[in-house]
């Protein structure tokens, strides 16, 4: 009687507003990119950069996808809300036929059509206003990858980071900022490790020649991954602080991916902070009922473009 | 002059017989020396049904009459009939005469008597008659209101005023047509017509509508058309508004059940009034404009009910006496404290807890003061879902009123408001996930200062004269992921509102007056250059902003001095009303360019006028002829024609402008360029009085808007961020069926019908409004149940906002998370929206104490209304998210 006179003065719950989503993103249910990785993943106009991208389908890794590139020159307009320009979605294919990697020059004019170098105002016309940047002051352009997969046309856009230079800030602070600024780098994995608090089981190293042997759990078993990455894959750098009109130094922070092709994760996405310094993130993993090989990547990514990936196995005992 | 009807009876000639005897010729008998002679003569009462009937008659009599000259026996010789016998027998049987003499002697004789029964009418001049009266009562409360002035204007020197009963009366109306005005100090002169026929009394009845207690001003609005200065507005009385369902018994709410409202978005109090933004919505109390009805969320409005003495929602062709705004217009009048004793009222609620007293300090001056905070921020995660605020917003508010008015003069008086109002909405949505942690901080509050001056001149003019003082901020702060938004500003806001109000003629009423606002805006704006989102940004629930990001301080004053005129013009059966309004606006600012480096912020200047729309016309020999006609006053106009007792139709037109949002002039965020928008309205239909209280109306309207912001769709670099080139038109129809309360049952039926587009630039094609809702029905019903009880229902149905479906996505590789890709613009909508609301309510009464306890339900059905559209990760699957479902406020108020 209480509860019904409680509920009766207050308002009713509004727990069933929350839709139904279905499967999170962490669940590979098919053909997928997660990842186009450009190496450098930022360069001055004119700069070489490589691209390759990580593909997966439910039985793991898709070793030599078929992707056609293209490097879109089309500037975001204020009206839309993405960051690419919806041009971008239909300019034609840089590349004639597909590959799995692609590598192609920035353009030479990029921090003009993406960055802070307005052209001069027309006479009679007020001058016009350049790119903005980011949160960590840099620019993009973007470049498409279309993967032709079983299912389908599969659309996914790097955006490869272009070093210009400071807009709207003093000489003094602009010339510091050419001399002491450095491109980003691709943060590394380190490894992927099960159970680090006991059996400590390699699923992933950086730089291994072999593969490590696939590690076994039993079904419905709860299991800790912790990736470690290299002391050096949070970077700190220069970035004109826009609002307060400062040249800051700021640290990346790092933000790691999960994806595997059964069972549940308790986190889409793990990571740290730029004020966390521990060079390790983790998760727990819940192994699906059914037995069989379960494929694991993990994407690490940094605030700047930066992206490593790595894929790891699993095999699923009743 | 009198008819009379005049009874008389002839009297006939007497035939006598002596009795007992013949005459004898040659015989020395007995001789008759002298006749009987009729001293006292005795009407016969003439029997009422012969004389009704104008029925006639004779009685031929035998009548004895002694030597004393008393009447013996009366026999009926010839009768007529038996009423005519009987009458004429009583009546002879008074009779009084001198005796016969025989033989010079006193002796009894027997005469024969015929006794006529006519009618003969004669016109007899009484003296000065009544032939035309009447009473005045307030329409709703059958109340009979006093020192109304009724006057026959084309008769010199008829004039009345109705006494303590409200009754009036004429005497000797000469026959005819006459004119018939009434008014009273504070009222709106009506005029009507009345025929007094020949010889016949005129008994009228006038209901009126008390605007309140009896000191304050009245106006007609039965039997004479009610001159009203909007072509369409919708009046609700506050008893009636507070026991609407839905309302929880906040009058202002009922605002948002009126024909022409659409219902807003969820989580959200916009006032979306025929197709227009919600800032082109104007709100205005007292004449003085403030920037929100409702607080966040729409729970509640931020002014307390009970110092509103009415609302008047005018959807469109609002008149010259207000502008600034392109959409509908919101007029809240605050009401006269009591005049005597202390009062108040303590309420509570699962809302909010409020609370006013008032009371007469002197018997000139009177004080209120009221406020009101919310708590269900603390009240609803403890029942429900702890993540219940990542979906719903749940703000926290309060609000404050202080009154005081004081009576200089019986028609002059003096009021000091201070209004103020609060909302907060805090949540934060922490994650393990860097770019998924999501905080939202937004604050925002407006006070106002309120000087009033109102005095009715002896000749019946009035001046009002309103300054105020106001202070308006908000804070916006969130973050998606690493990508802030952070907005704030703050707005002083002086103002001068005078206006001066005179009957000319009989028929004519001018009033004249200045509307001047000044607004000095200081803003700040950090972060997304996409969020706040804009009317026109293709939007997807919970999509992350763009990355890039800017900085911007600027400051913005636009003045505004709008001298405006109307007249209100009566012409037999149709009553108009013309206006002018001139409204130049200066606007300053700086800086004109984004600051960049040690180089000194530059500042501008504009002047501007909403010009009238002629450019926009076909261009032609004879409009290029009205060019000259672009620079001039808009014109704004309501008409009314009565075209029978029943039948009103009524029509408005106007042209209307608004000044520039100052947060839209940024260099950096917006363009500091922008002027005016402009917009012009039209509007008609008709309004038909089914019974007194039970009214039909029918209207039509459409509207055209220029030079409406949206952003750039031009790729950088770019001068600015927005642009000035967008159209906007608006049009359909609403249907009114309503009544007024009557007998304790009041309640109404509305549907619209409306489309609302929007064509950003030159080159892109029309796309709905963002707020377009094609279908609004409401259906609202209260009724009295007697011992205190009041039982209330209320069902909507709406159509659901447009959105823009995604039809594919990509991922983003910087942040690993998808861009949806967009199909047609607002090419679909959300489903639509159904809901029953009810509200019982019970009313006691102990001593000078009132109290009532209510139950307001929402969605009775517990109908699982889709709110908003949402998607999984990577826009491959769609769901909605829902409303609340069942939910009941439960109150108390006690008032003294």
């Amino acid at each position: 009687m209480k509860r019904i006179v409680v509920l009766l003065l207050l308002s009713a719950a509004a727990s069933g507003c929350k839709p139904d989503l279905g499967t999170p993103q962490s669940l590979i249910i098919g053909p997928t990119i997660l990842a186009i990785r450009g190496t450098p993943p930022e360069a001055a106009e004119g700069g070489m950069a490589t691209y390759d991208a990580l593909t997966v389908d439910v039985a793991g890794t898709i070793a030599a996808p078929e992707i056609n590139w293209a490097q879109c020159l089309e500037p975001n307009p204020p009206a839309n809300g993405n960051d690419v320009s919806n041009a971008c979605l239909t300019i034609p294919d840089d590349t004639t036929a597909p590959a799995p990697t692609f590598s192609a020059a920035l353009a030479t004019n990029a921090c003009t059509l993406f960055g802070p170098d307005a052209p001069p105002p027309m006479k009679g016309q007020p001058p016009m206003r350049p790119a903005d940047p980011d949160t960590t002051g840099g620019f993009y352009q973007p470049v498409r990858a279309t993967w032709q997969s079983d299912a389908g046309p599969l659309l996914a856009f790097a955006l490869q980071r272009i070093t210009c230079r400071l807009a709207n800030a003093p000489t003094d602070i602009a010339a510091m900022y050419a001399t002491n600024y450095v491109a980003n780098k691709n943060p590394a994995l380190a490894d992927l490790v099960l159970d680090p608090a006991g059996a400590m089981t390699t699923l992933y190293a950086a730089g291994q020649t072999v593969t490590p042997q696939t590690a076994t759990i039993s079904a419905g078993q709860k299991v800790t991954l912790q990736a470690d990455f290299s002391a050096d894959a949070a970077e700190t750098f220069l970035v004109w602080n826009v609002l307060t009109l400062t040249l800051d130094t700021q640290r990346e922070s790092l933000r790691l991916s999960w994806f595997a092709t059964g069972g549940v994760f308790e986190h889409d996405a793990t990571g740290r902070s730029q004020t966390e310094v521990e060079p390790f993130t983790q998760n727990v993993w819940t192994a699906p009922m059914t037995p069989g090989p379960v494929y694991f990547w993990v994407v690490l990514r940094d605030d700047r473009g930066g992206i490593d990936f790595a894929a790891a196995k699993l095999d699923i005992t009743p | 002059m009198r008819r009379a009807l005049a009874l008389s009876v002839a009297l006939a000639a007497a035939v006598c017989t002596v009795a007992g005897g013949t005459a004898r010729a040659d015989d020395e008998g007995p001789q008759i020396t002298k006749p009987p002679k009729l001293v006292k003569f005795v009407p016969a009462v003439y029997p009422k049904d012969k004389h009704d009937a104008h029925v006639t008659g004779s009685v031929l009599l035998s009548i004895e009459i002694g030597d004393d000259g008393k009447v013996g026996e009366v026999e009926v010789v010839k009768g007529a009939a038996p009423d005519f016998d009987a009458a004429a027998v009583a009546a002879a049987k008074q009779f009084i005469f001198e005796p016969a003499e025989i033989d010079h002697q006193p002796a009894p004789v027997k005469i024969t008597y015929r006794y006529d029964f006519t009618i003969v009418e004669q016109i007899v001049k009484a003296g000065p008659q009544i032939n035309f009266d009447g009473m005045v009562i307030e329409r709703l409360s059958k109340k009979p209101l006093a020192r109304v002035s009724v006057k026959i204007t084309d008769l010199e020197g008829a004039a009345a005023v109705t006494d303590l009963d409200g009754r009036f009366a004429f005497t000797d109306v000469p026959a005819g047509t006459h004119k018939i005005q009434l008014a009273h100090p504070k009222l709106i002169t009506v005029m009507t017509e009345e025929t007094i026929a020949v010889g016949k009394r005129r008994t009228v009845k006038y209901l009126v509508e008390e605007k309140d207690d009896e000191d304050e001003g009245i106006s007609i609005v039965v039997r004479a058309p009610r001159i009203k200065k909007e072509a369409v507005e919708t009046r609700i009385r506050t008893e009636e508004a507070r026991r609407v369902p839905g309302t929880q018994g906040d009058t202002l709410k009922v605002v948002q059940n009126l024909p022409g409202v659409a219902r807003s978005s969820f989580g959200s109090g916009d006032l979306i009034i025929w197709g227009a933004a919600p800032n082109e919505t104007k709100v205005n109390v007292d004449g003085v404009q403030i920037p929100a009805l409702y607080h966040v969320g729409g729970f509640r409005s931020t002014i307390n009910s009970d110092l509103v003495r009415s609302i008047n929602l005018s959807p469109g062709s609002y008149g010259a006496d207000y502008g600034r705004g392109l959409g509908g217009l919101v007029r809240i009048d605050l009401g006269p404290l009591p005049k005597e004793g202390t009062h108040g009222y303590v309420a509570a609620d699962n809302l909010d807890a409020s609370a006013l007293l008032s009371t007469a300090l002197t018997p000139r001056l009177r004080l209120a003061v009221a406020g009101r905070i919310s708590y269900l921020d603390q009240l609803l995660p403890l029942v429900t879902s702890a993540d219940v605020g990542d979906f719903v917003p749940i703000p926290r508010y309060d609000d404050y009123q202080a009154r005081a008015t004081l009576a200089l003069r019986p028609d002059e008086e003096l009021a000091l408001t201070f209004l103020g109002s609060d909302d907060h909405l805090k949540r934060a949505i922490p994650s393990d996930d860097p770019s998924e942690v999501r905080a939202q901080n937004i604050d925002s509050g407006w006070k106002r200062v309120i000087l009033r001056y109102a005095r009715l001149l002896p000749d019946g003019a009035s001046v009002v004269v309103t300054p105020s003082f106001g202070i308006d901020t908000s804070s916006n702060q969130e973050l998606f992921g690493s990508t802030p938004v952070d907005v704030r500003s703050t707005t002083y806001q002086y103002a001068l509102r005078a206006a001066y109000r005179r009957r000319v003629g009989l028929s004519t009423t001018l009033s004249f007056g200045v509307d001047m606002q000044a607004q000095s805006s200081t803003l700040d704006r950090n972060g997304s250059l996409t969020l706040p989102a804009r009317e026109g940004d293709p939007f997807v629930f919970g999509q992350p902003p763009r990355n890039d990001i800017a900085s911007d301080h600027w400051n913005v004053l636009v003045i505004d001095t709008a001298p405006y005129a109307n007249a209100e013009i009566t012409l037999g059966r149709l009553s108009l009303v013309p206006g002018l309004r001139f409204e130049p606006v200066l606007i300053e600012g700086t800086p004109s360019l984004p600051s960049g480096g040690a180089a000194p912020p530059n500042g501008y200047s504009s002047f501007s006028l909403p010009e009238n729309p002629v450019d926009q016309l076909p261009n032609s020999q004879f409009t290029r002829t009205l060019k000259a006609l672009r620079y001039l006053p808009n014109p704004r106009i309501a008409a009314a024609f009565r075209a029978t007792k029943k039948l009103t139709l009524i029509a408005g037109a106007g042209i209307y402008g608004q000044p520039p949002d100052p947060q839209d002039m940024s260099p950096v965020f917006g363009n500091p360029t922008i002027g005016l928008s402009r917009a012009a309205h039209l509007s008609g239909g008709f309004n038909y009085k089914l019974r007194p209280t039970l009214t039909l109306e029918v209207i039509g309207f459409y509207k055209r808007m220029w030079d409406l912001v949206s952003r750039n769709d031009v790729p950088p670099p770019v001068a600015d961020q927005l642009t000035q080139n967008e159209i906007g038109r608006a049009y359909g129809g609403q249907v009114l069926l309503r009544q007024e309360l009557l007998r304790g049952f009041f309640g109404w039926i509305t549907y619209s019908l409306t489309r609302s587009e929007r064509r950003d630039h030159p080159n892109t094609d029309w796309r709905l409004f963002d707020f377009d809702q094609t279908q609004a029905l409401g259906l609202v019903a209260s009724y009295q149940l007697g011992h205190g009880w009041d039982l209330g229902v209320r069902f909507r149905y709406t159509t659901g906002f447009p959105r823009t479906p995604v039809v594919n996505s990509y991922q983003d590789s910087i942040t690993g998370q998808y861009n949806p890709i967009f199909g047609p613009y607002n090419s679909i909508r959300i489903p639509s929206f159904y809901q029953l609301d009810a509200r019982i309510e019970r009313s006691f009464v102990y001593r000078r104490a009132k109290m009532n306890v209510f139950l307001d339900v929402q969605n009775l059905t517990d109908r699982q209304n889709p709110e908003e559209i949402i998607y999984n990760y990577n826009f491959q699957v769609r769901s909605y998210i829902t409303g609340f479902p069942t939910l009941a406020v439960l109150g108390a108020r006690v008032e003294f």
